[in-house]
């Protein structure tokens, strides 16, 4: 016979769960941090309380009070299990199911676990639909169409977000918030198929829910979006006040990985609109030690190259080279073949500027190599392109000369 | 800057470092500076190595220069004219409106204050380093190590040695010091600031799911605690090429305390194998796996005769038992016997005695070496739970929801549902008994317990099987 479990610690856990649920729904978005210290005591508690039946409902509410913090910290790989344990206890009610698959679908997508990820979106939106849930099919959407955006396919994920959209005129109990993820996904759908018009719009009402409500985390994502759909669409100065205001935001929330995002995005603005001076600025600011602490080369590489890019525009061709170079050995770390074609590319315009024609055309030629292989990618024909021009252009110099 | 060179020698080097302003080779660098390291860490990186270590010195100089520049500001133009500007001695004594043989003077001068100024800044770049090292640590639970000088000093020197060995795991049965002989030695290694990083992983206890019980669930832990560390927590888990570049670009310590498994530590050392070089890791484990190449082991085995005395003593003194600390050798050889020279154990059975004559606790518990380690620790920790009051009790029952960083004052209230006099009642008797361990600072105390507590407390206490 399997003795029973310690009556005083089962009340214990109850208590355990309520207490962490309060803690973390009390904290605001600049108190994201303090979850770190008590992450694992949170986690022993809904561990326990996933194997007491009587804790069902309040282990998943804790786990629902838990997901913006493992979200903003980047805890997916540690929690998603767990979510997806909670989706599977058995007397759990359908909305409550349908949510914890949801989440436990964004974090497996997070993680890059796509399969698992639509698994769990396809159940969540089932067991919503079966029940006539519609708030957990609008939910089951989004994240859906999330999840689909991750992996490029931008057509099928714009597709959920609509569906979300249009239940969304059946709900009048939807909060805002939900409704802003919706307009945050369409937003940025429309963005990578070119509907610029719409992402826009999208992204416009997504600011107006996110002041609303007041999710400023939300906020900035919102505005930093639709300062690349304004910059896209050529409205250039409503980029810029998107970035400024994304920025501020973002420097008041100490989130120095997101506020390096916006100043890069700035540097481009600024770097199209031939104002190299505040490009390169943005750039420095974005280049701070702690992302060279961190591991994060995608954006380091980013910087460099940009940085090199800037620097060349400007005939500062020998300390492009530098930045260019740097950038190059970054790409090649992270194999990543296209920007590598792109920064070679760069880098043979800075040994043009210096008449270094020989190294010049080795650039061109690995550029051009590099990039065939994505004819599908309009970017990465465009910068072809402009290799192919310039070997040309240096071809001929040399015929004639 | 790690040898304590007199000023003389410092003055010499920073002498060679201005004349070397505009080289581009490895001469007359301060390397050894950590002034000069930093500034080298927060430059934009380079390939030319040699390149960025000049400019990490000649920035270091300028920041000294401008602070005799606000004292007396003729000196630092003194220097600043000849071996930045390079300016020939007779336009350099025309600039500052001197003879030659008195701007010799002011040289001799500068270079004296230069040297007292960055001697200044490396001092409190050295104290704010430490200071952040020992961050990283969690708070010792000891006053002082006993029967373990030995160790302590091969093991250090095996930390601190520039060369292999990369890897050194320690093994030895629980309870018996492994963890705070690391400690010792880690403290002693941020002392020397021979690393620049000290990242401290404690393994959690084997999970309550089924997914954590493999090498994936300790891989998980692993990466994402290194995430946490080397990006501050803002980059989710990093695929395990990044951290090998990181490690790579970084002098680094790791301690990976507290594995149980026999495969997690042999998995565990074989995958971070190519971590190493310049960074060192360190795991502690129960278990010993087969030898394997070009790892230090070290067993940790019970402490002698000698020093368990005197740590019967010491401990008996701290948790005010003075009859126990003045007890003859004789009257305290039994608890040695019963715990077969065990730490923890020792603790436990001294904490007893606080509330027992130690004959009835002694008498009670079997020889240490008639029963496998287990089992003793079984016993004592019975014998401990029916002494405690039923507060202490239910306090022990809440403290296995705590994690490894424990939990604060308030979650134990509510926990307990105590007023706060039962509360700190309860925690003091655990304390004094060894059965709670006191964690973050005294302003802000949180509060864990030992993993073997933990298992005791999940068997044998709240019936918990999976």
């Amino acid at each position: 016979m399997v003795p029973m479990i310690d009556g005083e610690f089962r009340t214990i856990v109850a208590f355990a769960l309520t207490y962490w649920r309060d803690t973390l729904s009390a904290l605001d978005e600049y108190e994201m941090h303090t979850f770190d210290a008590e992450q694992a005591s949170i986690k022993k508690s809904v561990r326990y309380a996933l194997h007491l039946e009587e804790h069902q409902a309040a282990v998943a509410a804790l786990l629902d009070a838990t997901f913006r913090f493992i979200q903003s910290r980047g805890l997916w790989h540690e929690w998603m299990q767990l979510f997806a344990t909670a989706a599977a206890l058995p007397d759990m009610l359908a909305a409550t199911r349908s949510r914890m698959h949801n989440l436990a679908g964004r974090l497996y997508a997070l993680a890059a676990e796509y399969d698992t990820a639509q698994s769990h979106h396809e159940h969540a939106l089932t067991f919503a639909a079966d029940n006539g849930l519609t708030v957990r099919q609008i939910q089951a959407h989004t994240q859906w169409g999330n999840t689909l955006y991750l992996q490029h396919r931008h057509a099928e994920a714009q597709r959920h977000g609509m569906k979300a959209l249009y239940l969304t005129s059946i709900s009048n109990v939807l909060p805002a918030s939900e409704r802003l993820d919706i307009h945050i996904l369409l937003g940025l759908t429309a963005t990578a198929l070119g509907q610029l018009q719409d992402a826009i719009g999208q992204l416009e009402q997504a600011v107006e829910l996110a002041d609303r409500s007041d999710q400023l985390s939300k906020k900035a994502m919102a505005l930093n979006n639709l300062g690349i759909a304004n910059q896209r669409a050529g409205l250039i100065a409503h980029a810029l006040v998107n970035y400024e205001q994304a920025l501020r935001l973002r420097e008041q929330m100490h989130n120095e990985l997101e506020r390096i995002r916006v100043l890069l995005n700035m540097s481009q603005l600024f770097g199209q609109l031939g104002v190299f001076d505040k490009a390169e600025r943005c750039l420095h600011r974005a280049n701070t030690p702690y992302l060279h602490r961190s591991a994060d080369y995608r954006h380091q590489a980013m910087i460099a190259n940009n940085l090199g890019y800037i620097l060349v525009e400007q005939n500062r061709a020998p300390e492009a080279i530098f930045h260019l170079e740097r950038a190059i050995h970054l790409w090649r770390h992270l194999d990543d073949p296209l920007n590598l074609g792109n920064t070679v590319g760069e880098l043979g315009r800075a040994y043009v500027q210096i008449e270094a024609y020989e190294e010049a055309v080795d650039c061109f030629e690995q550029s051009i190599a590099l990039l065939s292989q994505y004819p599908d990618n309009d970017w990465a024909v465009e910068v072809s392109a402009d290799a192919i021009e310039a070997l040309n252009q240096l071809n001929s110099r040399r015929g004639s000369g | 800057m790690t040898n304590p060179d007199s000023l003389e020698q410092r003055e010499k080097a920073i002498t060679a470092a201005l004349k070397s302003w505009h080289r581009t080779d490895s001469k007359g660098l301060l390397e050894d500076w950590l002034i000069v390291q930093q500034q080298q860490r927060d430059d934009l990186t380079s390939d030319n190595v040699d390149e960025l270590r000049r400019l990490a010195t000649n920035r270091a100089l300028l920041e000294g220069l401008d602070e005799v520049e606000k004292r007396e500001p003729h000196l630092a133009h003194t220097l600043r004219y000849r071996y930045l500007d390079q300016e020939v001695e007779q336009r350099a004594a025309d600039l500052l409106n001197v003879s030659i043989p008195t701007m010799y003077r002011y040289r001799k001068y500068a270079v004296r204050m230069l040297t007292m100024a960055l001697i200044e800044k490396e001092t409190i770049a050295r104290s704010r380093k430490i200071d952040q090292l020992l961050l990283q640590l969690p708070s010792p639970n000891y006053e002082q190590l006993f029967g373990v000088s030995h160790e302590l000093k091969k093991l250090k020197a095996a930390v601190l040695k520039q060369g292999a060995p990369w890897r050194l795991l320690i093994t030895g049965l629980g309870g018996i010091g492994k963890t705070s002989l690391i400690d010792a030695i880690v403290r002693s290694a941020i002392e020397s600031l021979r690393y620049d990083h000290i990242i401290w992983i404690e393994i959690a206890h084997r999970a309550l799911t089924e997914a954590d019980n493999t090498v994936a669930g300790i891989h998980t832990q692993l990466t994402t605690a290194l995430a946490g560390y080397i990006t501050d927590g803002e980059t989710p888990i990093l695929p395990d090429q990044q951290i090998t570049l990181w490690f790579k670009r970084n002098k680094a310590l790791v301690v990976i305390d507290n594995v149980e498994d026999i495969v997690d530590a042999t998995w565990l050392l074989q995958h971070v194998w190519p971590w190493t070089n310049p960074a060192k890791v360190i795991v502690t484990s129960r278990a010993c796996p087969e030898a394997m190449q070009h790892v230090y082991v070290h067993s940790l085995d019970e402490i002698g005769e000698t020093d368990a005395l005197e740590f019967i003593r010491h401990f008996a003194r701290s948790n005010n038992q003075q009859d126990l600390a003045d007890a003859t050798d004789v009257q305290l050889r039994p608890i040695i016997e019963r715990t077969g020279g065990n730490p923890l154990a020792i603790k436990l059975v001294v904490g007893l005695a606080a509330s027992k004559p130690l004959a009835v606790v002694l008498a009670d518990l079997p020889q240490a070496h008639l029963v496998k380690t287990d089992e003793m620790y079984r016993h004592i920790y019975r014998r401990a739970w029916q002494s405690l009051s039923p507060d202490a009790q239910t306090l022990l029952k809440s403290m296995l929801l705590a994690g490894g960083k424990g939990v604060d004052p308030s979650f134990l209230l509510g926990a307990t549902r105590f007023n706060e006099t039962q509360m700190w009642a309860a925690i003091t008797e655990l304390v004094s008994r060894s059965l709670l361990l006191v964690r973050g600072t005294t302003f802000a105390p949180r509060y864990a317990i030992h993993r073997l507590t933990e298992s005791f407390l999940q068997i044998e206490i709240v019936k918990w099987y999976r």
